[in-house]
């Protein structure tokens, strides 16, 4: 298992795996050590940016790339809202 | 047609913490932590897409494991004497259907890898959600049995656990989270609410509850605190101490104190808010 990924494991490992993880997590109340917790904490702060949308014109319309935040998802032209709302965006001749 | 489209985003890293998670996750440290909290948020933004349409990962989690769990657990919670076992047997019985019910739609596929982060991101988002329930309903109880009034929604309705809010004290709203869930959307999102619960474990590995509070609440019902770093809070604990957050001062204590607080203040006349 050590060489191989979910990627490309057989479906027997890759079951066996799930029952391993089921087996683990059934004993651990999923509570993070308390320097792990504020330490990621503050990793994700450092982290944190404005929300930059990059897109790309394909056959003359404007296509979003994937964006790593649950607060937008975007797909294709459009880019969905957290409050369920969407925008699409649509290009004009100059 | 049958394909599993991820984020430009998900890379190798994100294929092997992942697995990673599954194998050895509650020995994860820091680092991996975040890894794999960025890793299955960005698996959000994956897609099946079929000849039927495009469906998001959300919407086949919701559609094939909350929807069709989601009541029956949270009920089971609520008829338990011990939450915490109780829950924790049924989310490994439903952990177990996971895969099996994936593959009977066809969304789990030994010749479409992809389809494996399918399962795990079910696998992960149904642990966030019962581990979230549990902890909420162990709360109310506990404040129940504490003394502390508060209101609180009845989690076995959908509309109202759906509720932006899980808990109103003082006529503050609270929200109650698991540590991995409040770092989730602290990553990704400012904090709206006045005040919130989570579950750490201490130095000598106890669980420990603390409330992360506005500075509003915490004039409520104190005042005085100690400015620290995030990343020196767990030596500061369980002395109150304030941190910045998104620009926002909040203030951090353990959850007994809180408790005698909030339970202090309710014994005082009421000025403004109520709850």
């Amino acid at each position: 298992m050590e060489t191989m990924t979910i990627e490309t494991m057989p479906a027997q490992t890759f079951e066996e795996l799930i029952e391993h993880y089921i087996h683990w997590a059934e004993a651990w109340d999923g509570a993070l050590p308390a320097d792990v917790f504020f330490g990621v904490w503050a990793d994700f702060q450092e982290a944190s940016q404005p929300i930059a949308l990059h897109a790309r014109i394909v056959d003359g319309r404007l296509c979003f790339e994937p964006v790593a935040q649950d607060v937008i998802q975007v797909y294709d032209n459009r880019i969905h809202l957290e409050d369920g709302r969407e925008l699409v965006i649509e290009l004009q001749p100059a | 047609m049958f394909q599993v489209l991820l984020p430009a985003e998900f890379r190798e890293e994100h294929w092997r913490i992942t697995q990673d998670f599954l194998h050895h996750g509650y020995q994860f440290g820091r680092a991996e932590w975040r890894e794999v909290i960025v890793a299955f948020d960005l698996l959000k933004n994956a897609v099946v897409l079929t000849e039927h349409g495009m469906r998001p990962f959300p919407v086949i989690y919701r559609q094939y494991v909350e929807d069709l769990y989601a009541d029956a657990f949270i009920a089971a919670l609520y008829a338990a004497e011990q939450v915490s076992r109780e829950g924790l047997r049924r989310w490994a019985d439903v952990a177990r259907t996971i895969q099996p019910g994936l593959a009977k739609v066809g969304l789990a596929r030994p010749t479409v890898p992809a389809t494996s982060l399918i399962v795990a991101y079910c696998l992960y988002w149904w642990r966030v959600f019962t581990l979230g329930y549990m902890l909420e309903v162990e709360i109310q109880r506990d404040l129940a049995a504490s003394g502390v009034q508060f209101q609180a929604h009845d989690l076995r309705h959908r509309e109202e656990r759906l509720s932006p809010y899980d808990v109103l004290v003082l006529g503050f709203r609270g929200d109650i989270k698991t540590s991995l869930y409040f770092l989730q959307a602290a990553r990704t999102r400012t904090l709206p609410h006045d005040f919130y619960i989570t579950r750490i474990h201490g130095k000598q590995r106890t669980r420990t509850l603390v409330v992360f509070m506005q500075t509003e609440m915490w004039e409520t019902i104190d005042g005085d605190t100690l400015l620290v770093l995030l990343e020196h809070l767990a030596d500061t604990l369980p002395q109150a101490a304030r941190i910045v957050h998104e620009g926002h001062q909040l203030t951090v204590i353990d959850y007994e104190t809180w408790k005698t607080k909030v339970k202090s203040r309710q014994s005082q006349p009421r000025e403004r808010k109520e709850g």
